[in-house]
C-alpha cells in the first residue's frame, strides 16, 4: 500500500473544521440539528468524485479502508450499492475465515448452554467486530446493527447471553435485508426476545404486557403511531402463549395452546382470534400494514443513514416505498440512498462503535476482536448487546458528545500498541511530519493545528491527535 | 461560594409506588396484590415500617427511618408525569425535559436552571451524570459532563506527554458546541486531578455497586470543591414486570441499594449538609393489581423521595387518591394527584431563593404548593 493511498482513504476531511458559532440554550439544535445543512466544506481538498465516495463510505459501511475511497471512484457508488444490496454474492474469504474459527456461533440452542455465558459474549461480540472490520458485505453489517438497536436486546437478562447468539444469527442477519414482516416474525419468536421482554410470562388469565407494549411502542407504530392503552392489553392477551424452553431442548421456542388466550380481542379496531400463531400472524399483519409502522420505520433508517433530523419529505418517500414493497427492505434503502438529502447529508456525529471500528479500518489496523477490545467499546459506553433498556443505543449526536474523553482514551492506547491483540504499523504511516496529517485531512492544517501537532513528539500521539481532532468524529 | 448542590437520583423503570410506601389501610392493597403486598407494620415478620399510622416503609429503607425521624427527609405519594402511554421512554423525555405532551423542548429543565442561575459559568463540573451519555435533563447549558467513573476520568498519557496541551489548542480554537465539550473535558481533567485519591471506597459503608461508588465519587467531588450544582445520577431496574417480591428479592434489593447509599452519603457529608438538596423519583409507578407473572405493569401514580436541609421532613406529602376501583384510573393505576413539575418547581424556587426562574416547564399551571421546602 502506497501511503499517498493510504492517507486518502482515511476520509478523515470530510467535516472540514467545525467553525458554526452559536449560543444560548438553542446551540444543541442549531448545530447538531437542522442546522449544520452549511458545514464548511471548502476546504476539500478532493475531487467532487472523491468527496462522494468517502460520504458513501462513511455512511454504507464502517468507513474507508486503504484504497477503499480510490476502488469507489473507480465503480461508481451505484454499482457499489447493488453490489452491498446482494451481499451473498460478495466474496468474503478474509472475515468468513476469522468468524469460522469462533466455535460458538454455529452452535444450536440447547448447546450453546454447555459454554458459560461471558465466554458465549465474548465470542459473539468478537464476530461482530470482525465482520464490521473485515467483512465486504458491510451494508449488511451496517444493518444488522441497525436492527439489533431496533430490537435491541439486553444480553444480561435471564438467558440472553446464549440466545443472542441464536437471534443474531436466525434472527437479524438472515433477515436483515429481506421483509420486514418477515423480520418482525422472527423477532416475535426469537427466544431472546421472548425472554428479553417477558414475552414467555405472558400467559392465558395472567397477561404480561411488557413485549406487547414495546412491539407496539418501538418496534412497529411508534410511541404516537395511533394505539392506545386498551389496545396494548388487547395485544397482550392476543401474544399470550409463546413459551421458551428451559429444560429439555432448552432455548427453543413452541406456542403452547394451553396458555394461549385464544378468545377474540380487538387489536386497533380489528377481531383477533384463534390459536398462539394464528393470531400472532393476524397482528403482526395489522401492524405491518399500519402507516405509522411504515413511518417510524422510515424515520428511523433516515436518521441513521441521512441526519439526525430528517426532513419529512424524505421521510414520507422512504415510508411510501416501505407501503409499496410490502416492506421489503432493499427497495427501502435504495430510495433513501438515492435521494439527493442523502447525498448532500453533512456529517453526522460519531457514534463511539462507528467511531473506533471506522478508525481501526482507516489505520488498517489487525485486531483479534477479544477482551481487550472490547473493553475500550465498553468504556466508550457502546459494548454490543449491553444497552439494557429496549429501544437500543441512541442515534443522535447530542445523547453521545459530552463523552469525549473514552474517545481520547481509545486512540492513545490504540496508537501506543496497549489494545492486546490490535497492532497498528505505526511507523508505515508517520514519516513525513506535518505532510501527513495535511493528507490525511485532504486540507492544510491550520496555523493552530500546526503547533498542535508540534506539541506532541511520539509517533503514536500523533496518529491518536489525529483521531482525536474533531473532524474525525463526524463522517 | 458555596452553591446549593442539587442530586437527583433517576430510579429508572418504574417504582413501585405501593410496595415502596404502603397505604397499609388499605384494604384494596392486600386484595389486588395478594402475592406481593407488603405486611402491615407489626405483622410477623418482615412488614412495613409505619411512618404516620396510614403509610409504612418497604422494610427494606429502614436506614432512611433515621433521616425521616430526624425531619430531614420526606416523602410524596400520588405523583407523576400526567401522560398516559405508560411508555418509558416518553416518560423520561418528557420529565427530563419539564413537559407533559405538547412541543418538547430541545434542553433539559436542570440545565435550564443552570443557566438561570448563571448563563456564563464555565466550571466544566458544575453539572455531572455519570453514565455513557449525557441525560437530556442536563442538556443545554454550559459546564455539564457526563463519565462513568471518576477513576477512568484521567486521559491515558505518560507524565510528559504534550497530548493534553495539544488536544486545548485544537478543541479551543472553535466556539461549537463540540469543540466546547472538548475544552470543557480538557479543564474537567485538571480539576479531577486534584480530587483527592485518599479515601477508599472499599472502607466506606456504601453499597458496593455502581450506584454506591458513583454516590461516593459525588461525594468525593464536593469535598474537592471544584464548583458542583446539579448532579444526576441513574438506580435502574425497577421494571418489575416478573418476580419483583415482596419484603424480598428484586425490588427488596433495589429499595435496600438505594436506602443504604443514601443514608451513608448523608451521613458522610454532615458538615456539608446545609448545601445538599436530594431527590429520588422514577417516571410512572405501577399497576394496583399484581400481574400473573409476580410482578407489577406499568401505572401512573407513584412515589417520590426528597432530602434536604431546607426539607420540612417526616412527613408524607400529597392528597391520597384512595385505592378503591373506581378511584383507579387507565388500566387500574393510582390517581396523580401531584404533577411531577410541582414538586420540582418547588425545590428550583428553594434552590434560587432570591432569582428570578425562566419558564423551567413550559406550559404548567402550578397549582397550591405542597409546601415541603421551607422557603
Amino acid at each position: 500500500m502506497q501511503r499517498r493511498g493510504f492517507l486518502k482513504m482515511a476520509g478523515l476531511g470530510m467535516a472540514g473544521v467545525l467553525t458554526a458559532a452559536c449560543d444560548g440554550t438553542s446551540h444543541w439544535k442549531a448545530w447538531f440539528g437542522q442546522g449544520q445543512g452549511n458545514l464548511p466544506m471548502a476546504d476539500w481538498q478532493g475531487t467532487e468524485a472523491e468527496r462522494q465516495a468517502a460520504h458513501v463510505l462513511n455512511r454504507m459501511t464502517y468507513g474507508p479502508r486503504p484504497g477503499d475511497v480510490e476502488t469507489l471512484v473507480r465503480q461508481g457508488w451505484k454499482d457499489f450499492l447493488e453490489n452491498q444490496l446482494q451481499p451473498e454474492a460478495i466474496p468474503d474469504f478474509q472475515a468468513s475465515l476469522l468468524v469460522r474459527r469462533i466455535s460458538t456461533l454455529s452452535l444450536r440452542a440447547p448447546e450453546l448452554f454447555d459454554f458459560p455465558a461471558e465466554e458465549i459474549l465474548t465470542e459473539l461480540r468478537q464476530a461482530t467486530l470482525l465482520r464490521a472490520l473485515y467483512s465486504e458485505r458491510q451494508l449488511l453489517e451496517v444493518m444488522v446493527e441497525f436492527w439489533g438497536d431496533h430490537f435491541n436486546i439486553f444480553a444480561g437478562k435471564g438467558d440472553c447471553a446464549w440466545l443472542k447468539v441464536t437471534d443474531d444469527r436466525d434472527v437479524l442477519r438472515t433477515h436483515a435485508l429481506g421483509n420486514f414482516r418477515r423480520l418482525l416474525r422472527a423477532v416475535a419468536t426469537s427466544p431472546a426476545m421472548l425472554v428479553y421482554l417477558d414475552g414467555t410470562a405472558n400467559v392465558r388469565g395472567n397477561p404480561n404486557e411488557n413485549y406487547a407494549r414495546e412491539l407496539m411502542e418501538l418496534h412497529t407504530l411508534g410511541v404516537n403511531g395511533g394505539y392506545s392503552q386498551t389496545d396494548v392489553k388487547e395485544l397482550a392477551r392476543a401474544l399470550t402463549g409463546w413459551q421458551v424452553a428451559n429444560r429439555f431442548r432448552r432455548g427453543t421456542v413452541s406456542p403452547d395452546e394451553s396458555r394461549h388466550d385464544g378468545s377474540p380481542v380487538v387489536v386497533l379496531g380489528q377481531e383477533v382470534t384463534g390459536t398462539a400463531e394464528a393470531e400472532l400472524d393476524r397482528v403482526l399483519d395489522i401492524l405491518c400494514t399500519h402507516p405509522a409502522t411504515a413511518h417510524f420505520l422510515a424515520f428511523k433508517l433516515c436518521r441513521r443513514f441521512v441526519s439526525d433530523q430528517p426532513s419529512a419529505a424524505l421521510v414520507q418517500q422512504v415510508a411510501t416505498r416501505f407501503i409499496q414493497t410490502g416492506g421489503e427492505i432493499k427497495p427501502v434503502l435504495r430510495i433513501l440512498f438515492h435521494s439527493e438529502e442523502f447525498q448532500s447529508a453533512p456529517p453526522k456525529f460519531k457514534r463511539p462503535y462507528r467511531f473506533a471500528v471506522s478508525a481501526l479500518r482507516a489505520l488498517g489496523a489487525r485486531c483479534d476482536g477479544r477482551q481487550p477490545l472490547q473493553e475500550q467499546f465498553r468504556d466508550m459506553g457502546q459494548l454490543p448487546f449491553h444497552w439494557p433498556t429496549p429501544n437500543g443505543y441512541p442515534d443522535v449526536a447530542e445523547a453521545w458528545a459530552a463523552h469525549v474523553l473514552p474517545r481520547w482514551n481509545f486512540a492513545c492506547d490504540l496508537a501506543a500498541g496497549r489494545i492486546q491483540g490490535t497492532r497498528i504499523e505505526t511507523a508505515g504511516i508517520v514519516s513525513a511530519g506535518e505532510k501527513f496529517a495535511e493528507t490525511l485531512l485532504q486540507r492544510r492544517l491550520a496555523p493552530h493545528e500546526q503547533e498542535a501537532f508540534a506539541l506532541v513528539t511520539s509517533e503514536a500521539e500523533r496518529i491518536a491527535l489525529l483521531l482525536c481532532l474533531p473532524d474525525f468524529q463526524f463522517g | 461560594m458555596n452553591q446549593p448542590i442539587f442530586i437527583l437520583i433517576n430510579l429508572r423503570g418504574g417504582v413501585d409506588g405501593l410496595n415502596f410506601l404502603v397505604p397499609y389501610r388499605e384494604a384494596e392493597y392486600y386484595r389486588s396484590r395478594p402475592g406481593l403486598a407488603v405486611p402491615p407494620p407489626h405483622a410477623p415478620g418482615p412488614a412495613a415500617l409505619d411512618l404516620d399510622g396510614f403509610w409504612g416503609a418497604h422494610p427494606a429503607l429502614a436506614p432512611l427511618l433515621r433521616l425521616y425521624e430526624r425531619q430531614e427527609l420526606a416523602f410524596i405519594q400520588a405523583v407523576g408525569w400526567p401522560g398516559d402511554s405508560h411508555s418509558h421512554f416518553e416518560a423520561w423525555e418528557e420529565i427530563e425535559s419539564g413537559v407533559a405532551g405538547g412541543t418538547i423542548p430541545t434542553t433539559g429543565w436542570l440545565a435550564r436552571l443552570l443557566q438561570a442561575k448563571s448563563a456564563t459559568t464555565r466550571t466544566p463540573l458544575r453539572g455531572v451524570a455519570f453514565g455513557e451519555v449525557l441525560p437530556k435533563v442536563l442538556l443545554g447549558t454550559l459546564g455539564v459532563s457526563a463519565f462513568r467513573s471518576l477513576r477512568d476520568y484521567r486521559l491515558r498519557v505518560g507524565e510528559k506527554s504534550g497530548l493534553a496541551l495539544a488536544l486545548g489548542k485544537i478543541y479551543e480554537k472553535h466556539d461549537t458546541p463540540f469543540s466546547r465539550m472538548g475544552s470543557q473535558t480538557l479543564a474537567g481533567l485538571k480539576q479531577v486531578e486534584q480530587v483527592s485519591g485518599s479515601l477508599d471506597f472499599k472502607q466506606t459503608d456504601y453499597p458496593k455497586t455502581e450506584f454506591g461508588e458513583r454516590l461516593f465519587a459525588v461525594e468525593q467531588l464536593i469535598r474537592a470543591g471544584v464548583g458542583l450544582e446539579a448532579v444526576s445520577l441513574d438506580l435502574p431496574g425497577w421494571d418489575t414486570h416478573f418476580g419483583q417480591g415482596s419484603t424480598s428479592g428484586a425490588f427488596a434489593n433495589l429499595a435496600a441499594e438505594l436506602a443504604s447509599a443514601i443514608t451513608t452519603f448523608w451521613n458522610r457529608l454532615e458538615d456539608q449538609r446545609d448545601r445538599l438538596c436530594l431527590l429520588a423519583m422514577s417516571e410512572f409507578g405501577r399497576r394496583v393489581a399484581e400481574n400473573g407473572s409476580g410482578g407489577t405493569d406499568h401505572g401512573q401514580g407513584g412515589v417520590m423521595l426528597v432530602c434536604g436541609k431546607g426539607i420540612r421532613g417526616g412527613r408524607v406529602y400529597g392528597e391520597w387518591p384512595g385505592l378503591a376501583p373506581e378511584r383507579q384510573v387507565g388500566p387500574g393505576d393510582v390517581r396523580i394527584t401531584t404533577d411531577y413539575r410541582q414538586v420540582l418547581l418547588e425545590l428550583a424556587h428553594s434552590l434560587v431563593p432570591n432569582g428570578a426562574l425562566p419558564t423551567l416547564f413550559p406550559g404548567y399551571s402550578p397549582t397550591k404548593a405542597l409546601g415541603f421546602c421551607a422557603g
